[in-house]
């Protein structure tokens, strides 16, 4: 068995070799596209962080006075989930919404190192109510119900216990709709050149075929399985592929470290990716260049499949 | 071993290579197909491989019906049927013993085997000296022995020769008949197309002779015509 994987090492070793430069196209193409496709991955999770950051992902956020008790929020929460245009609500405490802006900063020691969370004297950030509505249209009934009333000067005041009613309907559905304009967009691109890769993959195989066409002939008459033969070859489009995916993760930490890292000394006021988010798209990478190299193995040996 | 039955084959461009051709073939036995180029001979061979398949009749190799052999059943027909060549068919950058043992190799037999019977199968041909010689270093009679080292390293129960003397002058190839002689008598079935008179001659086996796709004639211990 040993031998056998080891025979199949060979051949893919040599194929490659033998293929250089179709080889190295074909894996320059992988990469860029598997980029292209990372690259889409990280900007929606950008786009997410700052969601999050600046709505926390929510239509309505109702914030709360230092002051109002455990009773003042039931009654509120109370208030809101009686409402039919509200869907759910969600209570954040002083303390969780101080986490969760550690979480969204964590790479912003500058940012977060005077808030201390455990403290609620230095923890400037309010608690409050969450809110996502079944029907966005009825926005108004909320501020309704915690007593909201817009003054002249435009100042907000309203109810007990209840300093603002803050209306992220609009941001909320515009930065949606950038996310998704940008990571479809820079996808569509990915899709083209993973098809381009996939070609270029599958040609190179065909070209290793052809350039091997006596061997395989051999093979055939003395009675080599379609596997035996076609196995070397598969694990050639697979490494092509994944040399490709391992160059473009490398080529998203690079862009992490270069662009975004520079970026976060000039915008503090936006939470970036860290070098985690890369690693966790990475396997996404990894499964796109299998795909790639099955596909591309399939069509490229379409016309070899028959004994 | 071999059994043809009312077996006729049309191309796909129309022309019939074999038309109700029907032969038996025990095993053991040592036949010559003659006939002239275009009689249908490599058609024949082409079909006991199934590397074509008939239009109409069957074809038995070995007691298998090779029109229910599915497709991924194949090479396993095809280990018990070595094949040598007009052109030999050997790779000119392994040595005698890889190309040898590429034919035991590429079947998953292991390495233990392969170093045991490759050098016994190129000292049963002849070929003891030369295992590390490329196939450019050797003469045509040599690599057409190394082809059938080859075919026969994996003890096939056929052994179906296309010509394979076509390319050699008439010493070596009685030197071939010889070795495919010696093949036969330790039990292989041997089925050889071919033109070479003197050859089909000399030997005095059973000759079938093909003629526009029709046999002509099935003669035990005959001649060439």
């Amino acid at each position: 068995m040993a031998r056998g994987v080891q025979n199949y090492f060979r051949e893919t070793a040599s194929g490659l070799r033998r293929n250089g430069i179709v080889a190295f196209a074909a894996m320059s193409t992988a990469f860029i596209a598997l980029f292209l496709f990372g690259l889409a991955l990280l900007i929606a999770r950008e786009f997410n962080l700052v969601i999050d950051a600046l709505t926390g992902n929510v239509q309505v956020g109702v914030y709360l006075t230092d002051s109002a008790n455990a009773d003042t929020v039931a009654l509120l929460t109370a208030k809101l989930e009686a409402l039919p245009a509200v869907g759910d609500v969600r209570y954040e405490s002083k303390a969780d919404a101080c986490v969760r802006f550690h979480e969204l900063f964590a790479n912003q020691p500058i940012f977060i190192e005077n808030i201390n969370c455990e403290d609620p004297q230095s923890n400037p950030l309010p608690a409050s109510l969450r809110v996502n509505l079944e029907d966005p249209s009825q926005f108004e009934q909320i501020a309704v119900a915690m007593g909201c009333s817009v003054d002249a000067q435009g100042k907000q005041a309203c109810g007990p216990g209840v300093d603002t009613v803050q209306d992220y309907r609009d941001l909320l559905s515009r930065l949606v709709a950038i996310t998704r304009v940008l990571s479809i967009g820079i996808l569509s691109v990915a899709v083209i050149m993973l098809a381009s890769a996939v070609a270029l993959i599958a040609n190179t195989l065909r070209m290793g075929m052809f350039a091997r066409r006596k061997e395989i002939g051999i093979m055939r008459l003395v009675g080599a399985t379609n596997w035996r033969i076609r196995v070397p070859f598969l694990i050639e489009g697979l490494v092509e592929s994944l040399l490709g995916a391992a160059a473009a993760i490398s080529a998203l930490f690079l862009v992490k470290v270069i662009f975004i890292d520079r970026l976060r000394d000039e915008i503090k006021f936006f939470p970036l990716i860290k070098n985690q988010d890369v690693l966790a798209i990475s396997p996404w990478i990894l499964i796109a260049a299998t795909v790639i190299a099955v596909i591309a193995g399939t069509i490229g040996m379409r016309r070899f499949l028959d004994v | 071993m071999i059994s043809l039955q009312a077996v006729t084959k049309v191309y796909r461009n129309g022309v019939t290579a074999l038309e109700d051709v029907s032969v038996e073939v025990e095993k053991g036995e040592f036949i010559f197909v003659v006939g002239q180029s275009g009689s249908g001979k490599s058609t024949l061979i082409r079909l006991l491989l199934k590397e074509e398949e008939a239009t109409k009749g069957s074809v038995y190799v070995a007691g298998k019906n090779l029109a229910k052999i599915t497709s991924w059943k194949v090479p396993y027909l095809r280990r018990n049927i070595g094949t040598v060549f007009q052109d030999y068919k050997l790779l000119t950058d392994k040595t005698v013993f890889e190309n040898v043992a590429f034919g035991l190799e590429v079947i998953g037999k292991q390495k233990h085997i392969i170093d045991q019977r490759v050098p016994e199968m190129l000292e049963y041909v002849g070929l003891g000296d030369k295992l590390n010689s490329y196939p450019d270093e050797l003469s045509g009679g040599e690599q057409q022995r190394v082809s059938i080292a080859r075919a026969c390293v994996n003890r096939p129960l056929v052994l179906l020769a296309d010509e394979p003397t076509g390319n050699l002058d008439p010493n070596t190839s009685v030197d071939i008949m010889r070795l495919l002689d010696k093949v036969n008598r330790i039990g292989t079935t041997v089925v050889m197309a071919t033109h070479d008179q003197a050859i089909v001659d000399a030997m005095r086996k059973r000759v079938v002779e093909l003629d526009k796709g029709h046999v002509i004639r099935d003669q035990a211990r005959g001649v060439y015509s």
